[in-house]
């Protein structure tokens, strides 16, 4: 087995600057040390300006669990909450199964057939294609940024999104470009409610994964710890847990043999273990012993489970769920009750999901939490009541997301995309977001983006420039605006009229993509 | 390792990495310094982990080959793939072939085995206690950048003061000062109907009149477009026949060299470069990384030249790597690094610092070069002669310096 993997390798030295490749094509490793560990590191208050409520009025509870929950709230699905009440709306997201989302799920298996296929099959479109997997992954960005776009499973999506942002991968690293489909076909979506423990597992016997960190060649003479390491810092209990160097090295050691079957015999791209590279010594592990001399992969297994159990690991997944759903600097005692659930229902994922969305602190934690630039897109498109995208268009709009620097599996370190304002609140940010806000209202996708202003326009019944701020706000805020900013926004459209003056509609139609790119651009809107 | 040939990358990229067999010599007399203005300083961070042994290798150290014995780097002589003799000791990567011009010309010094007292061998950790300036721990905030601009010149507001290049900025610059980050001179304006774009923009403004950060953030995008709209850098061309690679470093570089010259304030400006992180096929990812570092380094230095008496270039890496390699061709999390200080102040063409030598006892667990530089005395150093901070202990707070290495002149 690795004697095939090495063989493979020393072929590529032969080609031409292969090994460049994946040197050349990442990205610089960008900002770090804003969330990894804890305790979480509030800005500096004193030595930034101060993380302070700008709006005098919040968006109400039902608005605000919406906002947190999916990738943004499309016309009609507030007034549907409403309706359910938050328990019931809630308990419905939370069980995806029990929402009816053929339609859509219809649609990607048609449009993106390679999101089925086994990694073998994958290969051998990469090789067909001659692009080094490209149009593979190009497929899975596209059909995830679909089903943000347009499953009804909008929590379940944005739980897939923390998962593959969790286990985080680079998908121009050599084969992940085609693995990664697999990986999120068969770890982050059968189990993004599921338990931890199973979640962790699948994770460590993901081909993709082994590919990434490089536990692929990780071999009995001369562990390599790429994945040990950031399976105990990124994965599971965190760089403050307590483990030492030697750890990492113990499970490194028991990870050996864990690795990638490239045979030849249609099962390339499967995940195997090689007893001949494993080493087969006892191990100890943050002070548990493993007697060794297995003959299968029951080392590694171990060390997955000792970790999925470990309190830190409870504490660890708690503190990130509640920093990507409550506040950059989760409030300490929620993640306690979360770290509680976690550790009571064995980690079981939607449990702890339960206590923190209806938690006191959840719907105290207005304006905590900023939107980053993938999701601002999606916001922006479902407010908008985009319905029609084309594969084209899909592509466009990930090409959009280049210069906000976040691009779906793109992030190239392994601790996965910042989830703090402060990581994406940036001149570059701002500027790219503003001027993404035009393009999409002023029509620049063209037809592979259809983007309705007249529609939004007439269904808003606005005769006035002040009705059309106020219904503007409602359609894409979910809220009021503090009156300064209304005025603002009607002294736009208006230009000197009075504000509630009757203006004939071809006037609100040219004012119309000014005003909501100026929405899309607000404050307001840069919040979840 | 991969299945892939990844032909499809290839094309555009290979090319740009190496250097033509055309690219210009460098022939300028010594650079004078005018003593009145402060050093702009580009700080290029290594994201990865970046192996200084096989970068600047010590193939005079007679335990370096008996640890490499697959990806080592051949002592200098004749040949292709050989070390770039520097001192007798230590050589550059072939890769870097381009800098030795710098280097003799007596603007490029090594700090070797350089890096930081605490490791974990975590690479986000380790990240974020360099760019802290606080290795081993977080309370204090700010960057060491940040810090340092706060103490000096609060005269300077201009939104170019400090760059960060591209999407994000470093936690280094984080502080009181507003730092700019920007990806592309040329698409830093804001798009829209031409005939609505200024009144759009008001009303933008106007919408961000808050005291949030993300109004911080707002103002200072309006300021720096402003002023880059009034600089009107236009079409830049490189002097002295300086060719950048067509990299997002080296356009990166290409882009800071256009701010310099566009006399817009620059003080400081922050770069990465990922990639370093090979715990596998390290001798088929390093040569393409090292040839982006050194063409860019060596462009950037010919194109400033004019001006390279007020500019120090200084990189840094959050640790260096093992120095056995693994079975994977690749080398794991180690200790010690090394730094490359670039300009026209800086005592160039030696390698500063102690040889903690590679022999068995002299390693830092568990098998890591071991620091003999803290890189704080380095850019301390820096700081003080170059850039005018007297204060710098408040930028390394708790820091306790020994002498200085005399890696730049006053």
């Amino acid at each position: 087995m690795s004697s095939d993997v090495l063989s493979r390798r020393e072929l590529l030295k032969g080609t031409a600057g292969a090994g460049i490749a994946s040197a050349m094509f990442l990205r610089p490793w960008p900002v770090q040390g804003l969330e990894s560990g804890e305790p979480p590191r509030l800005l500096p208050v004193k030595e930034l300006a101060g993380i302070t409520a700008r709006f005098s009025q919040s968006t109400d509870r039902v608005a605000h669990l919406l906002h947190r929950t999916t990738f943004g709230v499309r016309p009609g699905e507030l007034e549907r909450a409403r309706q359910m009440g938050i328990e019931a709306w809630l308990d419905e997201q939370l069980h995806p199964e029990r929402i009816d989302d053929s339609a859509v799920e219809a649609q990607v298996a048609a449009l993106f057939p390679t999101l089925g296929k086994s990694a073998q099959e994958l290969y051998d479109i990469a090789e067909e294609a001659d692009d080094g997997g490209y149009s593979v992954a190009m497929e899975l960005k596209r059909a995830t940024l679909y089903r943000a776009l347009f499953s009804k499973r909008q929590l379940y999506e944005t739980m897939v999104e923390f998962w593959n942002n969790h286990f985080s991968m680079y998908h121009f690293k050599d084969d992940v470009a085609v693995l990664k489909t697999v990986d999120d076909r068969t770890v982050s979506r059968p189990l993004a409610f599921g338990r931890f423990r199973d979640l962790l597992l699948a994770s460590a016997h993901s081909p993709a994964m082994m590919v990434y960190l490089d536990n692929e060649s990780n071999v009995a003479d001369g562990p390599n710890e790429n994945y040990a390491r950031e399976l105990m810092e990124l994965h599971t209990i965190g760089s403050d847990a307590g483990y030492t160097q030697t750890d990492v090295h113990e499970v490194a050691r028991c990870l050996t043999g864990w690795t990638v079957d490239y045979n030849g015999e249609g099962t390339d791209g499967e995940w195997v273990f090689d007893a001949g590279a494993h080493d087969p010594g006892p191990k100890t592990v943050l002070g548990v012993a493993i007697a060794g001399g297995d003959p299968g992969a029951l080392d590694g297994r171990r060390v997955l489970e000792t970790l999925a159990r470990h309190p830190a690991c409870a504490r660890f997944i708690s503190n990130k769920l509640c920093r990507r759903f409550v506040a950059d600097v989760p409030p300490p005692a929620l993640v306690t009750r979360a770290a509680a659930t976690f550790s009571s229902t064995g980690g079981d994922i939607r449990a702890v999901l339960r206590t923190i969305l209806l938690a006191d602190e959840f719907f105290a934690a207005a304006e905590q939490k900023l939107r980053r630039p993938y999701e601002f897109l999606v916001a922006a498109l479902r407010a908008l009541g985009v319905t029609q995208v084309t594969p084209d268009g899909l592509d466009n709009l990930i090409y959009s997301l280049y210069p906000l620097g976040q691009v779906p599996f793109e992030w190239e370190p392994p601790n996965g995309y910042p989830d703090v304002g402060a990581a994406w609140a940036n001149t570059n940010g701002l500027l790219n977001r503003w001027n993404l806000a035009s393009a999409l209202t002023l029509g620049w996708f063209g037809d592979d983006v259809l983007v309705p202003v007249r529609g939004i326009v007439a269904r808003s019944g606005a005769k006035t420039s002040a009705q059309l701020v106020d219904a503007m706000a409602s359609l894409f805020l979910q809220r009021r605006l503090d009156e300064p900013d209304r005025a603002r926004l009607i002294d736009y459209v208006a230009q000197g009229r009075p504000a509630g003056a009757r203006v004939p509609g071809w006037y609100l139609n040219r004012q119309a993509p000014g005003l909501i790119a100026l929405i899309l651009g607000s404050p307001y809107f840069q919040w979840r | 390792m991969s299945k892939l040939t990844r032909r499809g990358f290839l094309g555009a990229l290979g090319a740009a990495a190496t250097l033509p067999g055309w690219f210009p010599r460098l022939a300028f007399a010594a650079p004078g310094r005018a003593a009145s203005q402060r050093d702009t300083l580009v700080c290029i961070f290594l994201r990865g982990g970046a192996d200084g042994v096989n970068v600047v290798v010590p193939f005079g150290d007679r335990h370096y080959h008996d640890n490499r014995p697959t990806i080592g780097i051949r002592e200098p002589g004749v040949g292709p793939d050989r070390a770039v003799d520097l001192d007798g000791f230590f050589g550059f990567h072939p890769s870097l072939g381009p800098l030795k011009e710098v280097w003799d010309d007596g603007a490029l010094a090594v700090v070797h085995a350089a890096g930081m007292p605490v490791n974990n061998h975590s690479h986000f950790d380790s990240m974020d206690w360099m760019e802290r300036g606080t290795p081993g721990e977080r309370r204090v905030l700010s960057g060491w950048l940040g810090r340092h601009l706060a103490a000096v010149d609060a005269a300077n507001t201009s939104p170019f003061r400090a760059i960060g290049f591209g999407d994000l900025v470093p936690a280094s610059l984080r502080g009181t000062i507003p730092a700019t980050s920007l990806a592309s001179i040329a698409d830093f304006h804001l798009q829209g109907f031409e005939d609505q774009i200024s009144r759009f923009q008001g009303t933008l403004a106007a919408l961000y009149s808050g005291t949030t950060f993300l109004d911080v953030q707002a103002l200072q995008t309006f300021g720096a477009v402003g002023r880059l709209t009034a600089a009107d850098p236009g079409q830049y061309e490189p002097q002295h026949g300086a060719e950048y690679p067509d990299t997002d470093f080296g356009n990166a570089l290409k882009q800071i060299g256009q701010l310099i010259k566009a006399d817009l304030g620059l003080e400081v400006a922050c770069v990465d470069l990922g990639g370093w992180d090979m715990h596998d096929t390290e001798s088929d990812q390093m040569p393409g990384l090292l040839a982006d570092l050194g063409a860019g380094l060596h462009a950037f230095y010919a194109d400033l030249h004019d001006r390279i008496g007020n500019i120090t270039v200084a990189t840094m890496t959050e640790f260096g790597r093992r120095i056995e390699e693994n079975a994977s061709g690749g080398t794991d999390h180690g200790t010690a690094s090394f730094m490359f200080l670039m300009g026209g102040g800086i005592n160039g063409r030696k390698v500063h610092g102690r040889w903690p030598t590679l022999a068995p006892e002299a390693l830092a667990d568990p098998g890591d070069l071991a620091v003999t530089t803290d890189y704080r005395t380095v850019l301390g150093e820096i700081l003080e002669r170059r850039l005018g901070n007297p204060g710098v202990e408040q930028v390394f707070p708790g820091f306790v310096r020994g002498s200085y290495l005399g890696v730049c002149r006053e």
